[in-house]
């Protein structure tokens, strides 16, 4: 059973007795393996080779890894123009806190401030005015899985993206309250969430943002989800929702921000997290450190949430639909082919119901000739950037804004 | 006679509670990663902090393969590896959980 290895062996040791039973095997198998002892050597058990495991309060999202928790929605279940709790994606970093009590939960805002202050969720909602935004968040590497070379981290295909309902005060009404020194340039974030090495010194993930971004109106640090509490998985009691931003600015489980006189340099801030190459680059080249920049807005994209990919369908016309959303910016078009990119239709665009929320698109198509179709989707934001066919390759595979196709059988 | 047998059975089964305990939280993660050399030694020092299958999602090149451990040591908290080791680790990794898998 044990490697022989004695030092790797004492390592994991150590590990496994330092290690929080959060997020373990149990938390998603949620049963015992009464003849776990006979399972033959490399043999999958069927439960872990499914794509949808079980999470407590989520629907089907596909398990991209456990420990770290790590889950992402098939795009036919981001059809909602709110997305639910329940299909809200999961990205975490490290661990998430064990116990958490709303009621004594605090929040400290200090570094390059007039006041620092440090407010219970109870002070938060009565000192400052509560707002109501649907907000888009999206992980800075959606559709990772599909780069070729493959780059390094956890492998989203669609589904790292959701656009909930937040509510919360504004992160600018509490910067303001404190008094914003003048030499601060950048915002720090800090959550409770803890590192996978069992490190007490260290954050799995501290991000920050420039404070003109930190300033947007729709910023919130939100402690309800769709009107509820928060998912604890999505960074319950308080969190902040930065949209249109890499998913990372909008630090879970937040008990600290403050303000820098330089970019903030804390975990996943660093090296080439959430960084791309200054310059265009040819799919696997070596890119030194010192040539990446950091992510700030999102791309322009699109997904196709209606009909779910490999749908029978068997009317002459159909609906077709889905989400669009770029950046810091709104989307002017949608356009559909389903003769792989021959021909394009437009679609009915919806505005959306406050900035920084996805937009709906849909239109009716006719397929009178049965057979097999793809259907594409291809967005265009307010500043006449559309969405690229290929992807843009970078070496840790960010930003990946190539287009959704999705596949049907007219029967 | 029946109360010794109740006696060993009521034994046997805390034993297996916990031997399960134990082996349900490590044998399915095990069987993620294909038979080979340097499989257990993998299983060990990957597993310590993370799941295997922040491992298996990944098809990388030895030489990726080699800055990320490179960037578990300076950056995630692992401990600095024997030439020997790192080497089989690297040869495991970069045989099962490549492009070419």
């Amino acid at each position: 059973m044990t490697s022989d290895n004695n030092s790797i062996n004492e390592w994991n040791r150590r590990k496994f007795l330092m290690r929080s039973t959060g997020a373990s095997a149990g938390l998603v198998l949620g049963m015992i393996v009464p003849f776990a002892r006979n399972i033959p050597d490399g043999l999958l058990p069927i439960v872990l080779a499914q794509d949808a495991d079980e999470i407590a309060g989520k629907d089907n999202l596909s398990l991209l890894n456990d420990r770290p928790l790590n889950a992402e929605t098939p795009p036919h279940l981001l059809d909602d123009i709110v997305t639910p709790t329940d299909r809200h994606f999961i990205r975490n970093n490290g661990n998430p806190p064990d116990d958490v009590d709303p009621e004594s939960w605090l929040l400290t805002i200090d570094g390059l401030v007039e006041t620092p202050l440090s407010l219970t969720i109870e002070e938060l909602k009565n000192q400052f005015e509560i707002v109501t935004y649907n907000l888009l968040i999206e992980c800075g590497g959606n559709g990772r899985a599909f780069f070729d070379p493959p780059a390094r981290g956890n492998q989203w295909t669609y589904g790292a993206v959701a656009c909930s309902q937040w509510t919360g005060v504004r992160l600018a009404d509490v910067l303001n309250a404190a008094g914003i020194k003048p030499d601060a340039v950048y915002t720090a974030h800090e959550g409770t969430d803890s590192h996978l090495s069992g490190d007490p010194e260290k954050h799995p993930v501290s991000r920050g943002m420039p404070i003109d971004k930190a300033m947007d109106p729709f910023n919130l640090i939100a402690f309800e989800q769709n009107g509820d509490a928060l998912h604890p998985m999505n960074g319950a009691p308080l969190r902040l929702v930065v949209p249109g931003w890499p998913g990372s600015c909008s630090q879970k489980w937040l008990n600290r921000i403050y303000l820098r006189d330089q970019v903030h340099d804390g975990a996943k801030m660093t090296g080439t997290s959430y960084r791309v190459p200054e310059y265009k680059v040819a799919p696997g080249q070596k890119v030194p450190e010192e040539d990446f920049k950091i992510i700030e807005a999102m791309p322009v994209k699109s997904l196709i949430t209606y009909p779910e990919t490999m749908a029978d369908i068997s009317a002459n016309e159909f609906e077709v639909r889905g989400q669009a959303w770029a950046g810091d910016t709104t989307i002017s078009a949608v356009d559909i082919s389903y003769d792989f990119g021959a021909t394009w239709q437009k679609t009915e665009l919806q505005e959306p119901t406050n900035p920084h929320a996805w937009q709906r698109w849909s239109v009716k198509i006719n397929l009178p000739q049965k057979g097999y179709y793809e259907v594409w989707a291809r967005a265009t934001d307010a500043n006449n950037i559309s969405q690229p066919f290929a992807i843009d390759w970078n070496p840790k595979g960010y930003l990946n804004n190539s287009l959704h196709r999705i596949a049907i059988q007219r029967v | 006679m029946a109360r010794l047998l109740l006696l060993f059975l009521s034994v046997i089964a805390v034993i297996s509670t916990a031997a399960i305990a134990q082996v349900e939280d490590e044998e399915p993660e095990m069987a993620l990663l294909p038979t080979g050399e340097g499989r257990e030694d993998v299983f060990y020092l990957c597993s310590a902090c993370h799941s295997i299958k922040t491992v298996v999602q990944q098809r990388l090149s030895r030489d990726v393969w080699d800055e990320t451990l490179d960037w578990m040591v300076e950056e995630q908290g692992m401990p600095e590896l024997d030439e020997e080791d790192r080497q089989q680790i690297l040869e495991y990794l970069s045989t099962y959980v490549s492009p070419d898998k």
